[in-house]
C-alpha cells in the first residue's frame, strides 16, 4: 500500500490569525534557546516566553522524516543567523503547502528547542507573502490549519490561549 | 520653396483622395439601412439515430433577409467538437451550403452519429445573421454487447438476510454506451446455498436496464444454508454474469449492539467521533440510530435505516458492518455528509471467547479510525444513569487544539447531579495544572431512550472557562457508557467513555489502590505533534508511584524502552480520582503530572497534566504482578491505530492475531485482517508474524513484520507489550521511529 494523500483541505483560521498577531515576537538571536525536556511532560518545551521571528528565504522544503528529527514538513531556512530548520508540521493547507518553494521569502514565529543536538525553530506562525497561516497555538500544541467551524449550531469566538481559559 | 512636378503630382493626388472620401461620406449617409436576416430551423430538428448510424433527415434553415425569403445566402452547419457529437461525410464537423430561391439551405453531406450516445446541439449560421439556428439531436445506443456485474459481485451474505448492497447488471453497446430497456434475468440455484427474490418468491427476477443501463435488484435473501454460490444474470446475446455470494452464519447473536469509532475523517482531516447503537434481529440489522461530531459538524444524529444496512463475516475472522444513515429520521434520504454517500462500512474482530464483544475500525474512504464494539445490556440501557461514573473524554477545543477531560460524575439523584462528589480535571492546550479541580454546579443526565442513548448536560462551576458541555452517552451495560461531545456552548470535539463506579461511589481512599497496578495507554500531542504513551505504574502501600512507561512522538526521545519512571508520592479523593505529580523517568526526560479516574472495578481513566502535551486515555487493573511470555499464549483480536512516518497519515488495523507462550512467537490464524490507511483500504491481507521476549514482568519485547505502512509492510516493527492478565490480554505500543502505533489485544 502506497502513501497516496498527502494534503488535508483545511482552509485558514482567521480567528487564530487575529490571535497570532496580538501576541510579541522577537528577533531571531536576541533569546537563547530553551532547554528541551526542562518542564513536565513527554515532549519538548515550546518555550512560548522566548519567541523569535526569523526572516529568511527558503533553501529547500524537506518532506521525508529524519529520524530524530520532528515528524512533518520542515523548512531549511537562510537568515541573518546561518540556514535554520524550522518545523511547520503535518497539517498544512495544500494551497500553503504549494507556497512553500524554494527562494520563497517567508517570516516565521517560533521558538527554538533542541533536539539530539540539534537545534529545531518549532515554528508558530508563518507569514508567505501576504498570507499568515497558524502552525501551533500560542502554547505550542501544533493545529490544523482551519478556519473555524462550517456548520456548528452554537459557537463561541476563538479565544487568545487558544483553549478554555 | 519651388514647386517641382513631383510636388504637383503629389498635391492632385491629395486632392483627389480628400474628394473621393468626401463622396464616399456623402454617399453612406444617404443609402438605405442592412438588411436584417433571419435564420429559422425548416427541417431535420429532434432526430435520434443510433450511433455510428446516419440520421434520416438532412438539415435544413430558412434564411430570410428582411422577413422575405433570401437565395445566394451561405449557411455553415456546425456539429459539436466534443462528444457526444457526430460528423457530416467529407466535412467533419461542419457542412456549408448555400440557400435556394426559396431561401433554403440544406445539408448535403449525411450526417452520421458518433459513438457516444446522448443529445447535442448542431448550429446554423448565415451569413450576415445575428443569430443561429439550433438542431437538437440523439446518438441512442447500439445493440447491447457486454453485460457486467458493477454492484454486489463479491457479498457475504448473513443466512436469511438480504446483502447489504444490491445486486447490479449493466448492459452496453459495443461502445460503451448505457442500454436502456434489456431484460436481465438473475437467477439463483435451485437447491443448496442459495435466496429467494421477494418480488416473484422463486429463485428468478427480470428487472430491466434503466436510463444508465443498470438491472437491478435489491429483494434478494439468502436462504439458510451456508456456503457460496452464484447468483448468474443473463441476457438475450449476451455472456452472462456471475454475482458470487457466500451465506455465512450471523457473526454476532441478536441483540442490540453498540458501536464508538474515533479517529480523522478524509472531509477535512479533522478529528471525528461517531457512536450509536442498533438491533439484530435474526442476523438482519433492522434499526438503529447514531451521534456523529466532527471538527466542522456539531452533532448529527441519526437513524439507521435497516434497507442497505447489514452485519456479516467476512471469511478472514472478521465481521463488517454496513451502515446506511437516514438524514435524522428521513430514511428516504441518506445523511450524505456521513461516511460514502452516508453508508458507514466498519470492520472487525471478535473477542474469541467473547463474540459479544470486539474492536471495530472505519473501512471506506470516509475516516480512519478505531473503536469497540459491544453487546448492550437491556436492563442496563433501559436505566437511567445514577451513582458515580468515571470518565474520560479526548479530542480538541473549539481552536482545533489538543485537549483532555477527566473526572468523575456523581448522579447522586433520580436523573440529577447536584455538583457533590463531581470533579474533573482538563488539560486543554498544554495548559498544564491549570484546570485542576473543577466542580460542576448542578446537572442532569436524561432517562435513556429505546437505545439506550442518554444525555448528559454538564454545567461547570467555573462557567467562563468551562460553559455548558452536552455529552450524548449510549449506555453498554451495568458499566460502561460511550460518550461524544453533543452540539454545546463549548463547542469542543470530544467522545470517549465512562464506567459506573456503583457501590464504590465515594468511598474511595489510597486503600483503593495500594499494591495495585494499572496498565494504561494515551495518546494526544505534544509540539511536535501526536504523541502516543503506554505503561504499567503501580502504587505502593507506602504511597509511592513506580513502573515504566514507554513514549513515542517519532523523535526517539525516550532514553530507553520501557523507560523506568516513579514518583514519590500519590493521593487519592473519595471520588475515586487519583493525583501523582512529577512521575519522572531516571533522566527528566518523561516528567509528568498523572490524574487517573477510577471505577473500582478495575477500570481507569487517564490523562496527565502538562505543559508540553495533552494525553489522556484507558487503563486496566494488572491482575498479576509475575506475568511473563508464557501468560500470552493464545488467540487474541487486536487493533492498532496511529500515524504513519511522516506523522500525518492516520491509519487502523484490526484482525486476529495467534501468540504461542512457548516459542515466543506471534502469527496470525489466516492473514492479519484489515486495514485503512490515509483513509484507503486494504485490498488483500497482509502476512503478519513476529516474536516477543520477556523484557521486564508483565512487559514484552516485540518485533512484529506486517503493521508497517510506510515500508509496504515489510519492515519490522519494535513494539513493547503490556500485559494486563494470565490471559495475556494486553496494550501495545511502536517505540522505533518508523510510524507511531497504539493497540489493543483481547481475548475476552
Amino acid at each position: 500500500m502506497r502513501r497516496s494523500r498527502f494534503s488535508k483541505p483545511i482552509p485558514l483560521a482567521a480567528g487564530l490569525v487575529a490571535l497570532m498577531l496580538a501576541v510579541a515576537a522577537v528577533p531571531l538571536g536576541a533569546q537563547p534557546a530553551s532547554v528541551a525536556h526542562a518542564a513536565s511532560g513527554f515532549g519538548p518545551v515550546y518555550d512560548a516566553a522566548h519567541e523569535i521571528t526569523l526572516d529568511g528565504t527558503i533553501q529547500s522544503v524537506v518532506t521525508q522524516h529524519a529520524k530524530g528529527s520532528p515528524a512533518g514538513m520542515h523548512l531549511l531556512v537562510a537568515g541573518p543567523q546561518g540556514i535554520v530548520d524550522a518545523h511547520v508540521g503535518s497539517f498544512l493547507s495544500k494551497v500553503t503547502k504549494e507556497s512553500l518553494r524554494q527562494g520563497t521569502s517567508i517570516k516565521i514565529v517560533g521558538a527554538m528547542t533542541t533536539m539530539h543536538g540539534k537545534d529545531y525553530l518549532l515554528a508558530r506562525t508563518l507569514t508567505i507573502g501576504e498570507r499568515i497561516v497558524t502552525v501551533r497555538s500560542a502554547h505550542g500544541a501544533p493545529v490544523p490549519e482551519h478556519s473555524g467551524r462550517a456548520h456548528s449550531i452554537v459557537r463561541k469566538p476563538a479565544q487568545t490561549t487558544g483553549g478554555a481559559r | 520653396m519651388k514647386m517641382t512636378t513631383q510636388t504637383i503630382l503629389k498635391a492632385l493626388a491629395l486632392f483627389l483622395g480628400l474628394s473621393m472620401v468626401a463622396a464616399l461620406v456623402g454617399c453612406s449617409s444617404t443609402a438605405a439601412p442592412s438588411p436584417t436576416i433571419g435564420v429559422t430551423v425548416a427541417s431535420g430538428n429532434n432526430q435520434a439515430a443510433t450511433v455510428g448510424t446516419a440520421f434520416g433527415t438532412a438539415l435544413s434553415v430558412t434564411v430570410t433577409s428582411n422577413g422575405s425569403p433570401a437565395s445566394g445566402v451561405t449557411v455553415t452547419f456546425t456539429a459539436p467538437s466534443t462528444e457526444p457529437n457526430g460528423s457530416f461525410a467529407t466535412g467533419g464537423a461542419t457542412d456549408t451550403e448555400t440557400t435556394n430561391s426559396s431561401g433554403v439551405a440544406t445539408t448535403s453531406q449525411a450526417f452520421t452519429a458518433g459513438t457516444m450516445s446522448g443529445s447535442y446541439s448542431i448550429t446554423a449560421s448565415a451569413t450576415g445573421g445575428s443569430s443561429n439556428a439550433t438542431f437538437t439531436l440523439m446518438n441512442t445506443a447500439g445493440a447491447p454487447t457486454t453485460l457486467t456485474a458493477t454492484g454486489g459481485a463479491s457479498q457475504y451474505v448473513t443466512v436469511s438476510t438480504s446483502p447489504a448492497g444490491a445486486l447490479v447488471a449493466n448492459v452496453t453497446d459495443g461502445d460503451g454506451n448505457p442500454v436502456q430497456g434489456v431484460s436481465v434475468t438473475f437467477t439463483a440455484p435451485t437447491t443448496g446455498a442459495s435466496g429467494t427474490f421477494t418480488s416473484t418468491g422463486n429463485n428468478v427476477e427480470t428487472p430491466t436496464t434503466d436510463v444508465n443501463g443498470n438491472a437491478t435488484v435489491s429483494d434478494f435473501v439468502a436462504n439458510a444454508t451456508q456456503g457460496g454460490y452464484n447468483v448468474v444474470a443473463s441476457s438475450t446475446g449476451l455472456t452472462p454474469v456471475d454475482f458470487a455470494l457466500t451465506n455465512s452464519a450471523a457473526p454476532v447473536a441478536d441483540g442490540n449492539y453498540v458501536f464508538y469509532l474515533n479517529g480523522t475523517d478524509s472531509f477535512d482531516g479533522s478529528i471525528y467521533i461517531v457512536t450509536g447503537a442498533f438491533t439484530v434481529t435474526g442476523g438482519a440489522i433492522v434499526n438503529g440510530e447514531q451521534d456523529f461530531e466532527d471538527f466542522n459538524e456539531a452533532l448529527v444524529q441519526d437513524s439507521i435505516n435497516p434497507v442497505g444496512s447489514a452485519i456479516t463475516a467476512t471469511g478472514d475472522n472478521n465481521f463488517q458492518i454496513i451502515l446506511t444513515t437516514c438524514l435524522g429520521s428521513d430514511c428516504t434520504q441518506t445523511d450524505g455528509g456521513l461516511g460514502v454517500s452516508g453508508v458507514e462500512t466498519i470492520n472487525g474482530a471478535l473477542f474469541p471467547l467473547n463474540t459479544s464483544k470486539g474492536y471495530i475500525s472505519e473501512f471506506d474512504s470516509s475516516a480512519t479510525s478505531s473503536g469497540e464494539f459491544d453487546l448492550q445490556d437491556p436492563v442496563a440501557a433501559a436505566a437511567t444513569p445514577s451513582m458515580g461514573y468515571a470518565f474520560g473524554l479526548g479530542g480538541v477545543d473549539i481552536n482545533d487544539a489538543p485537549l483532555v477531560i477527566g473526572g468523575v460524575i456523581n448522579v447522586d439523584g433520580s436523573g440529577s447531579i447536584s455538583g457533590t462528589g463531581s470533579i474533573f480535571d482538563a488539560n486543554d492546550n498544554f495548559s498544564g495544572t491549570t484546570f485542576q479541580g473543577e466542580t460542576l454546579a448542578t446537572s442532569m443526565v436524561s432517562p435513556p431512550d429505546s437505545f439506550g442513548r442518554v444525555l448528559f448536560t454538564l454545567n461547570p462551576t467555573d462557567a467562563l472557562d468551562f460553559p455548558q458541555i452536552l455529552l450524548v452517552g449510549y449506555i453498554v451495560d451495568s458499566s460502561t457508557i460511550r460518550l461524544v461531545e453533543s452540539a454545546d456552548i463549548y463547542s469542543a470535539t470530544l467522545g470517549g467513555a465512562a464506567s459506573s463506579q456503583g457501590a464504590n461511589t465515594g468511598t474511595f481512599s489510597a486503600t483503593s489502590i495500594n499494591g495495585a497496578s494499572y496498565v494504561a495507554s494515551m495518546f494526544g500531542s505534544d509540539a511536535n505533534g501526536t504523541l502516543q504513551t503506554a505503561g504499567v505504574l503501580s502504587f505502593s502501600s507506602s504511597g509511592t508511584l513506580s513502573g515504566y512507561v514507554d513514549f513515542n512522538d517519532l523523535t526517539g526521545a525516550e532514553p530507553v524502552t520501557p523507560d523506568p519512571v516513579t514518583a514519590p508520592a500519590f493521593t487519592v479523593d473519595p471520588t475515586g480520582r487519583v493525583t501523582a505529580a512529577g512521575v519522572t523517568d531516571a533522566g527528566a526526560v518523561a516528567n509528568f503530572n498523572l490524574q487517573m479516574y477510577l471505577d473500582g472495578n478495575g477500570h481507569a481513566y487517564v490523562l496527565t497534566l502538562d505543559s508540553t502535551d495533552a494525553v489522556g486515555g484507558f487503563g486496566s487493573l494488572q491482575t498479576s504482578s509475575s506475568l511473563t511470555d508464557a501468560d500470552f499464549k493464545h488467540v487474541y483480536a487486536m487493533d492498532t491505530g496511529g500515524v504513519d512516518g511522516m506523522g500525518d497519515g492516520p491509519f487502523s488495523t484490526v484482525g486476529q492475531v495467534k501468540a504461542n507462550g512457548a516459542s515466543d512467537t506471534i502469527s496470525s490464524p489466516a492473514s492479519y485482517a484489515d486495514f485503512n490507511w490515509l483513509f484507503e483500504t486494504n485490498g488483500a491481507d497482509e502476512t503478519f508474524g513476529g516474536t516477543y521476549a520477556l523484557s521486564t514482568p508483565g512487559i514484552l519485547s516485540a518485533s512484529i513484520t506486517g503493521l508497517d505502512f510506510d515500508s509496504s509492510f515489510t519492515n519490522p516493527d519494535a513494539v513493547d507489550i503490556y500485559l494486563i492478565d494470565t490471559d495475556g490480554d494486553s496494550v501495545l505500543i511502536e517505540t522505533d521511529t518508523n510510524q507511531l502505533m497504539l493497540g489493543e489485544i483481547s481475548k475476552q
